[in-house]
């Protein structure tokens, strides 16, 4: 079902082309055909110059995003003076989102212990991250610009508040390509109960090329849609379809020379026969050992869904996709009533599963090459709103990251007695941004892409001053 | 007299007498090191654009002469030369630029060292032009028609502007395209469907002169136009249903397909481009009492965002902006745009002309509940809201100091549009006075008494039966628990009867409260319109009131009885594990009734008011807490007519940018390239016009037509531009000149959109369904729908997979579609339902004349040619017909027939090859 050496010209006809071109294009960078740094030859990405502009320390990721704002002070940021002033009013100003039910300051009900050689403290609601945190750079300083979700979203995906701006997925997509020809490059997984908060726009390409979107998999084992040809075309016929087509389509390039589009087309029509073998097998967890099944908790109702999605990740970044993005639907770490039980229900949903993947890359040899990133848009705040909440922070999140040449065991970062702010080392949302892509080898301020007049980037380093943090590298 | 200095030195540099002054370096390159760095950090403000403290840094000379604060740069001393005290200031507000980074060091020595060689420069350097003069914002008049030798293809003037820039370069223009070719392409550009068997039919009988004006004329009158350009430009004005989290609208507004469907209507009135851009933006001023107009005004209420008045504001500017102008005022947000003429303080005095502006949803005729159906629509609510300039454009750093009025860019106010306040008619801000509201009311309680009334009727049957009924002998419980059984059964028939009862009567107090509330406000605004102050109308205005609200309390103790019986009914027949919940519901539903019963006897107070019945409800926005609601939002009796100021001003024939803006978009979609490439950007940074003559001529055409739409896309389908082959055959020299086609030598082809390929699938298989407008096809609907794709609910959350797969429109921003070409593509053709599903019914449409499967029908040749010319519209040529034939051999081998039904497998997967060709996607 391959084509014939003659249906592909030669990659300067592939690609030489400008108007109207683009998707081939990118169709092309994508599928590796340019291995990533010849991209020059595109006017469109003339501003990427060549890529990796560094020698990468990870080449895929893996994001464990977790929308509401996981409570910091209770998971990964220990402060005594918390439940020592537990239920005395506040001493100083705090930014509240829900003016009108500020509480008193709300002690952390679980007990924090260190672990692992590092002795990083973690909280007890977090047993299995306990054991990967010799591999993990936990940093306790992150802070945003927002307390509203969704802009607070926006700018912990694509660097800006406003909508339509591309994420960092994108971004890496758009520099790095994929390596693998049979699957998509961007890859987002879903929570099978829905969409996260502010939809789609989690994995937009903005206006990046719209190739560079993140392409959501479909719960169940067929991924994307229209992967099965109808039950009712046998192989045989399907083979004699596409050979016919192949044969109307030469007729075409002979009447329309020079079509790129064309050209494109006929080899999306080998590709998408490929996907359809490739999606299928990287979603079938059934050669996967009963060991390693446990070890994601999928015997276990509790962890299982979740199990299976970071199971299905590792596959993925195992066969070459570039970007993984696991979402809950909704925004179930936003804690504003019954912090306490919500975060001991989800901490018994992802903990196994998120530590598993890690251990699971790391015995395998893939935590070298791939970042894997947990965390939230924002943090929360150390006073309860109502009776038994917490409320939005933006000045202080815990946000952890494994592999692809960060540190292990190491702690970056760190609050005021109270987890309300953070002090030391602080660490912007861009500067996080900065780093993440240069452990991918890029340089944030040369990764650019014209827009509205001037080259857009991730960082807009003239505004957001962003800078890599080198410390948290290895 | 350090300038006279200064400008003697220059004219020895002009004249290569460079005084070696300087340190013995290389010498250094004004144009190639010192002017880029210049331009890209200080001419924005020191050049033609600005001229800050007077200072123009854009040629040597100018900056040598220097500004207010004396020379900026003094030739043979650096240290001594203002520019490099600037750029080396260690004081921040000394130091220039005063934004972004400072001076890279090796540029600060560069420049050092070029000042020090006596800052030489080209003597004939010419200054910035000023941007005012840029072609954009120069005021449109219709250029001169090329006169032409080449009279044979030149069809009307649009070809003698695009002759006139083949001659220019050398090019010679493709053959006209094949008859069925430009059959398709007519349908396809026109009314977004390629031709019916049918009409190939009627065509192929009608081959005399002026055939194609003829097919031109009518698919510009066929209603299937308005749904095909409506798309269009609904992708222009961000058309969006409303999206939110789960059952919370957070974005756009509820039924705003009422917006889309006045586009499709207005397009195929062909109502004037100018008219449909004042009712969009100010409908609710200029036709405050026509609900039909006010449909127009969804352009603005797709704005709507529940939490943040600033993000609303900021993306209304910015699309308005794009959209309308070609301008991108959201590049002046927070400083002055770095390219164009504008400040940063125009776009908030743009943005002041929206400020006012609040959403809402008015009733319509025969539906009083908004959550099923209502025009969102835009009014002034907030007519004093100050607008300020936000420092660095952080909503967070507002400037107090001044309130910006509303007004236009300095250059592009070509005379005082004065602002008037609109007096509005009663029936928009009180919008409970249009004739049909009472009367939806009162049906809609009608309605609820006879359904009432019916459901007791039919109880009443039951109870009768049941009553009739003689114990049952032989269950299991025995002959005594039987008849106990059956007193229980009459018990609960009666109980049921008495909820019935009470749910009629509640129904009817209902509709007496209704009624006479409907009463008491006619009352009220027969008293409020009386001038003479007639004390009959007083009189009944105070009766009718109290009746009124008697009324109300009344059927709040109505309701309330109706409340506890049915919660008593539940009780009865309720699990013994549930009763305790039932028992607290019935307590609490006890005590209301108390309660109504109480209201119900107190005496009537004046300050007592009834309920009075709505014709329109704001649509509550969240800006000061996310959990409750903002102070209601009252409907004025005054609007600030800001917005039709504004409207004026865009649709004035004066103004440079509208038209140009709008002939573009319409080029583009029927050329498949536009003449400007940067659709929303026609500013000094977008990209100059392909064809600037052309382009104007067509924006004065539009104009001096009365915005007239049909009229343009007339003059360009009919054009031989237009009509050209996409084919490159026989046009080497061409392809070598001008390879991208941006000369249109040929046609270029365009990549159907994913509503197009959608929609002929289901129009060429014969199922697709025609009715016209109305609520989208929501989500869970869409794959059983062959409704047009333009129907199909779209929002930011929800999109239908096989459009996004094709590109469809971007809700956030879309002035032109990405097109891409990726494998899920070719997935969607070869394995979905839809494309199997059309194959099927094709494939036995046009295999009618042959019922022998087994036998291979004589006309396979003619079959195999119908199907090309139906579903690609092209005539199959020997090599086609050829493979074609072999292909349908090879299938019959397989005797892969199961399934197919009466089909003959092979035509189907003949078919199926077709659909998957090339040619079906691609706009030739």
């Amino acid at each position: 079902m391959l084509p014939d050496a003659s249906f592909l010209l030669g990659r300067r006809a592939f690609l030489g082309r400008t108007t109207g071109a683009l998707g081939t294009m990118a169709l092309a960078h994508l599928l590796g055909l340019e291995g990533g740094v010849a991209a020059s030859a595109a006017p469109t990405r003339s501003s990427l110059g060549a890529v990796p502009h560094y020698k990468p320390s990870a080449d895929a990721v893996i994001c464990l995003f977790q929308h509401g704002g996981p409570s910091q002070m209770d998971l990964f940021d220990s402060k005594p003076e918390l439940n020592r002033h537990h239920g005395q009013p506040y001493a100083g100003d705090l930014e509240v989102h829900f003016v009108g039910q500020k509480g008193n300051v709300l002690g952390s009900p679980f007990k924090f212990m260190p672990r692992g050689q590092s002795g990083i403290e973690l909280s007890e609601t977090l047993p299995n991250t306990a054991k990967i945190v010799d591999n993990i750079t936990l940093i306790r300083s992150v802070v945003t610009e927002s307390v509203d979700h969704e802009l607070a979203l926006r700018l912990i995906h694509g660097g800006k508040f406003q909508a339509g701006y591309p994420t960092w997925g994108s971004w890496v997509t758009y520099a790095l390509g994929s390596s693998n020809q049979n699957l998509p490059a961007y890859v987002v997984l879903a929570d099978p109960a829905g969409f996260p908060v502010d939809g789609t726009r989690n994995w937009s390409s903005g206006w990046l090329p719209a190739v560079y979107q993140g392409t959501a998999f479909r719960p169940g084992n067929t991924g994307l849609p229209n992967l099965a040809a109808p039950t009712d075309i046998t192989p045989a016929a399907r083979s004699a379809q596409l050979d016919f087509l192949k044969r109307l389509n030469l007729e075409q390039m002979q009447q329309y020379p020079g079509n790129t589009e064309l050209e494109a087309r006929i080899t999306n029509f080998e590709i998408a026969a490929r996907m359809q073998t490739a999606v299928p097998a990287a979603l079938d967890l059934s050669e996967e050992t009963e060991s390693t099944k446990k070890l994601y908790g999928l015997d276990n109702p509790t962890t299982a869904e979740y199990g299976t999605r970071c199971l299905i990740a590792r596959r993925l970044v195992e066969r070459g996709v570039r970007f993984v993005q696991l979402f809950l639907a909704g925004q179930p770490w936003d804690t504003h009533s019954k912090n306490a039980a919500t975060l001991r229900n989800l901490c018994a949903r992802t903990d196994q599963p998120s530590a598993a993947l890690v251990m699971d890359l790391q015995q395998r040899g893939l935590l070298d090459r791939t970042i894997v990133m947990w965390g939230g848009e924002f943090g929360r705040l150390p006073i309860s709103q109502g009776e038994d909440g917490r409320d939005h922070n933006r000045h202080a999140n815990s946000i952890w990251l494994a592999g692809g040449g960060f540190k292990q065991g190491c702690c970056h970062g760190s609050t005021d007695d109270f987890g309300y702010q953070a002090v030391e080392d602080v660490l912007t949302v861009h500067d996080l941004h900065a780093t993440l892509l240069l452990a991918l080898g890029l340089d944030h301020q040369r990764l650019t892409y014209p827009h509205d007049g001037r080259p857009g980037s991730l960082t807009d380093v003239a505004i957001t001053k962003a800078k890599p943090e080198l410390r948290l590298l290895q | 007299m350090r300038r006279t200095t200064s400008l003697i030195l220059m004219v020895m540099v002009a004249g290569g007498l460079v005084v070696a002054t300087g340190r013995a370096e290389e010498p250094i390159d004004y144009l190639r090191q010192i002017k880029p760095v210049l331009a890209e950090r200080c001419f924005a403000c020191h050049g033609a654009f600005k001229q800050e403290s007077g200072l123009r840094l854009d040629t040597a000379a100018l900056a040598i002469r220097g500004g207010d604060g004396g020379s900026a740069i003094t030739p043979g001393d650096a240290a001594g030369s203002h520019l490099i005290q600037r750029v080396t200031a260690s004081d921040l507000s000394e130091r220039m630029p005063p934004e972004g980074e400072p001076l890279k060091s090796e540029q600060i020595a560069t420049l050092r060292a070029w000042i020090t060689q006596n800052a030489p420069a080209p003597a004939d350097e010419m200054p910035e032009p000023d941007p005012r003069d840029h072609w954009a914002f120069r005021p449109i008049v219709k250029p001169q028609v090329p006169q032409l030798t080449n009279s044979v293809w030149v069809r009307n003037p649009i070809d003698a502007f695009i002759t006139r820039k083949h001659e220019q370069l050398d090019l010679m223009p493709q053959v006209e395209a094949p008859r069925e070719v430009l059959v398709r392409r007519l349908y396809l550009d026109l009314v977004g469907l390629p031709p019916t068997e049918e009409e190939l039919t009627q065509l192929d009988a009608d081959s005399a002169d002026g055939w194609y004006d003829r097919l031109v004329q009518r698919l510009l009158e066929d209603p299937r136009h308005g749904e095909r350009w409506a798309r269009h430009w609904m992708d222009i004005w961000r058309y969006s249903d409303w999206w939110g989290l789960g059952d919370q609208l957070r974005n756009s507004q509820p039924h705003i397909w009422h917006w889309r469907d006045w586009i499709i209507e207005s397009l195929n009135a062909n109502t004037p481009y100018d008219e449909m851009v004042q009712l969009m933006l100010a409908a609710d001023e200029l036709y405050p009492n026509d609900p039909d107009k006010l449909r127009a005004t969804g352009f603005l209420a797709r704005n709507y965002f529940l939490f943040n008045r600033n993000q609303w504001m900021e993306e209304t500017v910015e699309h308005v902006g794009k959209g309308l102008l070609g301008l991108t005022l959201n590049c002046a947000k927070c400083h002055d745009h770095k390219y164009d003429p504008l400040h940063q303080v125009d776009f908030y005095r743009f943005r002041a002309f929206f400020e006012p502006y609040h959403v809402r949803l008015d009733m319509v005729p025969g539906e009083t509940d908004l959550a099923r159906d209502g025009i969102a629509r835009v009014f002034d609510g907030l007519p004093d809201a100050p607008t300020y300039r936000f420092d660095r454009g952080q909503e967070s750093q507002p400037d107090k100091s001044k309130v910006i009025a509303p007004g236009v860019p300095a250059l592009l106010a070509f005379n005082e549009h004065a602002i008037q306040p609109v007096s509005l008619p009663k029936e928009a801000w009180q919008p409970e006075r249009q004739p049909w509201v009472l009367e939806s009311y009162l049906t809609a309680t009608q309605k609820n008494v006879a359904a009432a009334e019916a459901s007791l009727a039919k109880v009443r049957e039951q109870v009768e039966a049941t009553k009739q009924q003689p114990a049952v002998a032989g269950t299991s419980n025995g002959p005594d628990n039987s008849s106990r059984a059956l007193e229980g059964t009459k018990a609960d028939a009666e109980a049921e009867l008495h909820v019935a009862e009470l749910s009629a009567g509640a129904a009817r107090a209902e509709l007496t409260s209704v009624e006479r509330r409907a009463a008491a406000m006619r009352a009220a605004w027969a008293k409020e319109d009386d001038s003479t102050g007639e004390v009959k109308l007083a009189e009944a205005a105070l009766t009718t009131a109290a009746e009124a609200m008697q009324a109300e309390r009344q059927a709040a103790v109505a309701k309330a009885q109706h409340a506890v019986a049915e919660v008593e009914w539940k009780l009865r027949r309720a699990a013994t594990d549930k009763k305790g919940a039932l028992e607290k519901e019935l307590r609490t539903a006890r005590e209301s009734l108390v309660k109504a019963e109480k209201n119900a006897a107190a005496t009537i107070s004046p300050e007592d008011k009834y309920t009075r019945l709505v014709g329109a409800k704001w649509t509550p926005t969240r800006f000061l807490s996310s959990t409750g609601d903002d102070p209601q939002v009252e409907f004025g009796a005054n609007s600030t007519g800001r917005r039709t100021a504004l409207a004026e001003w865009i649709t004035d024939p004066r103004n440079p940018l509208t038209a140009r803006v709008a002939v573009n978009h319409i080029w583009a979609r029927h050329m498949g390239t536009p003449l400007v490439a940067t659709v929303f950007d026609f500013g000094r940074k977008g990209s100059p016009p392909t064809h600037p003559e052309l382009l104007d001529w067509l924006a004065a055409e539009l104009i001096d037509s009365g915005w007239d739409m049909k009229h343009l896309h007339r003059l360009i389908v009919e054009s031989s531009a237009y009509r050209m082959s996409s084919s490159v055959t026989g046009r080497d020299n061409n392809m070598a000149k001008d390879p991208d086609n941006l000369a249109f030598w040929r046609r270029t082809p365009i990549r159907l959109e994913s509503e197009v390929v959608r929609d002929s699938i289901l129009s060429l298989a014969g199922t697709l369904e025609t009715s016209r407008g109305g609520p989208p096809v929501l989500p869970a609907d869409q794959a059983a729908s062959t409704r047009r794709s333009l129907y199909f609910f779209h929002s930011n959350n929800d999109r239908n997979l096989f459009l996004t797969t094709f590109d469809e429109a971007a809700v956030k921003e879309c002035y032109r579609r990405d097109q891409s070409i990726v494998p899920q593509q070719a997935l969607a053709l070869s394995n979905s339902g839809l494309v199997h599903d059309a194959a099927h019914r094709i494939a036995e449409r046009l295999s009618k004349r042959s019922t022998s499967v087994e036998q291979p029908p004589v006309d396979e040749l003619e079959f195999v040619a119908r199907a090309f010319y139906v579903v690609l519209g092209i005539r199959a040529n020997d090599a086609e017909l050829h493979a074609s034939t072999k292909a349908l051999e090879t299938w019959r081998k397989l005797s892969d027939r199961t399934a197919a039904g009466s089909v003959d497998r092979a035509h189907v997967n003949f078919v199926w090859a077709l659909f998957n060709h090339n040619d079906f996607v691609t706009l030739r």
